[in-house]
């Protein structure tokens, strides 16, 4: 028989956002047979008294008081329960004086309490990131810096200064870095290994760094620049400072650079520090061309697979063989299923690159393609507006960040546009990505998979077949595994591929199927 | 401790017209009721609850909208003092920091809301006007409310959206009939109810009263009866909630909805902030005949209101179209 426990905290108040996020981690908790979160109010405590759970801690709870109901399943530690929802809503809590214990208050107290400590993450405010960071570096400390909304002004100097005091200055907006085996802020386990990263491009460097573990190969280092490291402005200085420090580091035997396409002055300069590597170097630039980087003796990818699969042969793995993946005739399979006037792709991810990249694999194929990111303003698609076509929209951009939390940490926003998908008779196939690793959700399958199963119900009672595709990056080392969030997927009917070039081509296989 | 505010203070954009003149006689010390990344809720003085929203943020009554990012960094606290002085707010911080944060209320852009009327609009204008913002709700609107439980929702959820479907009937049969007494019943059974902060029976609450308080409204009766019950049993919902229910019966609400209700009068938005999203791209919007609100901004301007909260925006709209319909209901045919 299931048990109900409750605690009612005093005059605490959660947005409504974060209130339905930890009332859904909650409902997903092992042993939950539900929780519900909501103000002590008059009315909802006599909902509560309808359903028989209106214990008399409740029952004494004030509008202004936060009720936390649990109601355990047979045989399950409610007390341990609690705990963990308490646990979700402290993570939760809004900062307030004296409630969060801070053990360092400064990064100079920081780096003198912490003996060997040579790195800061910055994440405050982007308003103070830039102070934060010089303090850092004339600390003599390297500095990765996640906050965003730093002046360009404010990254060259700091690069500038970084460079000559020989540290690195990775960021603004730089979200992952695997450095000397640890992952900084979102970056996935992977085994150590010889093959060096560069990466302005987050989701591109943890997906090249995941491909590189599973075809076998291991991870040096992973530096990340920030996305305007390569404008004219910034001038490429972190990439060429790690490109140098890369070259010169013993346990690295090959360099993979990322990035979307780098402006001409830079890419020429970035080329150069190709040139003088002295080691193999391959080179992705998302939709960038091969004939420089050849030209300046380097490996080019044009994809994020090749790119791994260049940088592990080159490093002189052999890794498991790859079945290839017959794209064209599983599309085919998928297009024989669908219903007259179904004929259009949707994809909805958290992953920047991950959605450039099969953006650009249906655009290639000659069809339209409208996104939130797209560079063509014709084709553009603001956050708020109803999917057009062939639609992809990366949920990590500001436009669907601005208040919210990143969809890796809190993905709420993209499964209510799931189910709306759904109802879409236009729509053939919806194309999803999850991210695993440090700092992401800690089950953005189990969590999604209820609004998965809801979309394949509106569309078989509309008689519809609804095509669902998912690519799951992280590897067997990750906590939940790709293995297992994979085998969640698969069991609800998903199709999942096994990297993001493979996403692409497969989306843009039925694209150009169900549009003929 | 080292304080992370470089500037000394910080502008106040702008604010809502009223507040401003009323803090500009304010003096004394209240306190930080509640603190969100974007919002920081204050009391003052006399017991009002005000917000402190972040840039961008939209106007709304008893809302200042400050020049800062977000106020994660400024270590402000529930239950820290505050302290109103001609032309600034000083908010106590962590007591490790020494100075407090100071906002300047002088210079800031006054919103002074203006409630449209529908009553010029003809004959059907209103029953179209709510179903073609339904139609939106159905398809971009988010569940957990009035506008049904998520799927695979809890018998918790369920129980609330069951519960917020009788409330509504109840108080929407009252208001038909005008039968003052089920009309306050319906309220009572609405008021408080749902998980938020704003609990979803008082969003839509919020949208109905809003529809009834606009000049010409058939439903004028509604405003008064609704201050009259929340001055004895506001204590049924949040403070927030109050505050805000209180505001709307008198015509005043958020600018991104008062500019939808703008809309609907005009054909354009007035008095609200340009809208965060636009048409579909390639699709230019084509007039209406009539003078009726284009499709493509009508589609902009209720995603704006969806925008709000979790699931408070649809709560919103479907009391705002429930209050549409029942309008154009009584007007009869002519």
């Amino acid at each position: 028989m299931s048990t109900t426990t409750a605690v009612v905290r005093k005059n605490t108040y959660f947005d409504s956002v974060s209130l339905m996020s930890v009332s859904t981690k909650a409902n997903g908790l092992d042993g939950v047979e539900q929780a519900f979160t909501a103000m002590g109010t008059e009315m909802n405590k006599g909902v509560l008294e309808n359903l028989g759970l209106l214990t008399d801690e409740l029952r004494a709870a004030e509008s202004g008081d936060l009720m936390i109901v649990v109601v355990a399943a047979d045989g399950s530690d409610t007390e341990a329960l609690l705990a963990e929802v308490e646990d979700l809503l402290t993570r939760k809590a809004p900062a307030s004086a004296g409630a969060a214990e801070v053990t360092y208050r400064t990064v100079a107290s920081a780096a003198a309490g912490i003996e060997g400590a040579n790195l800061a993450v910055i994440a405050v405010n982007g308003a103070y990131a830039a102070r934060e960071a010089r303090k850092a570096l004339e600390s003599g400390l390297h500095v990765m810096m996640f906050s965003d909304n730093v002046a360009v002004e404010d990254e060259i100097a700091l690069k500038n200064l970084a460079h000559d005091k020989g540290l690195f200055m990775m960021g603004p907006d730089c979200g992952t870095a695997i450095i000397n085996n640890v992952a900084l802020c979102f970056g996935n386990k992977v085994r150590p290994g010889s093959v060096g990263i560069v990466a302005a491009s987050g989701t591109g460097s943890q997906e090249v760094s995941v491909r590189v573990h599973a075809l076998g190969g291991g991870v040096s280092q992973l530096i990340g620049t920030g996305g305007r490291d390569l404008s004219e402005r910034v001038g490429g200085i972190m990439m060429v400072d790690g490109i140098r420090a890369l070259a010169a580091d013993p346990a690295t035997d090959v360099i993979v650079l990322v990035s979307k396409p780098p402006a001409a002055s830079v890419e020429k300069k970035v080329l150069a520090e190709v040139a003088a590597a002295g080691k193999p170097v391959v080179v992705w630039f998302i939709d960038g061309s091969e004939e420089a980087v050849t030209a300046a003796g380097g490996h080019f990818a044009a994809d994020s697979l090749q790119a791994a699969r260049k940088a592990v042969e080159l490093a002189g793995i052999t890794g498991p063989a790859v079945e290839e993946f017959d794209a064209g005739a599983a599309a085919a399979e998928v297009v024989a299923r669908l219903a007259e006037g179904q004929k259009y792709v949707r994809g909805l991810f958290c992953g920047g690159t991950l959605c450039d990249e099969t953006m650009y694999a249906v655009r290639d194929a000659g069809l339209d393609v409208w996104s939130n990111i797209q560079k063509d303003p014709g084709f553009r698609l603001p956050a708020g507006s109803a999917s057009r076509g062939h639609t992809f929209l990366d949920f990590g951009d500001d436009d669907f960040t601005n208040g919210r939390p990143h969809p890796m940490i809190d993905p709420a926003l993209r499964i209510e546009r799931i189910v709306e998908e759904a109802g879409d008779p236009e729509v053939a196939a919806i194309v999803l990505d999850f991210v695993l690793g440090f700092g992401s959700h800690e089950d953005p399958v189990g969590t999604t998979l209820p609004a998965l199963r809801e979309a394949r119900r509106i569309a078989r009672e509309a008689g519809r077949h609804l095509e669902i595709v998912a690519y799951v990056l992280g590897t067997d080392l990750d906590t939940p595994s790709v293995v297992a969030q994979s085998d969640a997927l698969r069991a609800a009917g998903v199709t999942v591929t096994l990297s993001s070039t493979e996403t692409g081509r497969f989306a843009r296989e039925i694209a150009k199927k169900a549009q003929a | 401790m080292e304080d992370p505010i470089g500037a000394p203070s910080i502008p106040v954009l702008s604010g809502d017209g009223r507040l401003l003149d009323l803090l500009s006689s304010l003096r004394g010390t209240g306190s930080v009721h509640s603190v969100f990344t974007r919002v920081v809720n204050l009391l003052t003085p006399g017991g009002t609850l005000i917000a402190l929203a972040a840039r961008g943020s939209g106007d709304a009554p008893r809302t200042l909208v400050a020049d800062v990012a977000a106020w994660s960094a400024y270590q402000l606290g529930a239950g820290l003092g505050v302290t109103f002085a001609t032309g600034n707010i000083a908010l106590d911080r962590s007591p490790a920091l020494r100075r407090p944060l100071r906002l300047a209320t002088a210079g800031a852009r006054a919103w002074r809301p203006a409630a449209p009327s529908l009553a010029p609009l003809p004959p059907g204008a209103l029953a179209r006007a709510a179903d073609a913002v339904a139609r939106i709700c159905r398809v971009h609107g988010p569940l957990g409310g009035m506008l049904g439980a998520r799927p695979g929702a809890g018998p918790m959820e369920a129980a609330v959206v069951r519960a917020l479907h009788t409330g509504r009937d109840l108080l929407l049969a009252g208001l038909r009939t005008g039968e003052e007494e089920r009309t306050r019943d319906g309220v009572l059974a609405l008021l408080g109810l749902g998980p938020g902060l704003t609990p979803a029976g008082d969003d839509f609450l919020t949208g109905l009263v809003l529809v009834a308080a606009l000049p010409g409204s058939r439903l004028d009766g509604f405003p008064p009866l609704l201050r009259d019950l929340l001055a004895v049993r506001g204590d049924r919902t949040t403070a927030l909630s109050l505050a805000t229910l209180s505001e709307a019966a008198e015509g005043r609400v958020r600018s991104e909805l008062l500019g939808l209700v703008a809309l609907l009068a005009h054909g354009n938005p007035t008095g609200a902030g340009p809208a965060a999203t636009g048409p579909r791209p390639g699709t230019a919007p084509a007039a209406t005949p009539g003078g009726g609100p284009r499709p493509g901004e009508l589609h902009a301007s209720v995603r704006e209101v969806l925008a709000i909260g979790h699931s408070s925006g649809g709560d919103l709209l479907s009391g705002l179209v429930a209050g549409l319909r029942l309008e154009e209901e009584l007007r009869g045919p002519l």
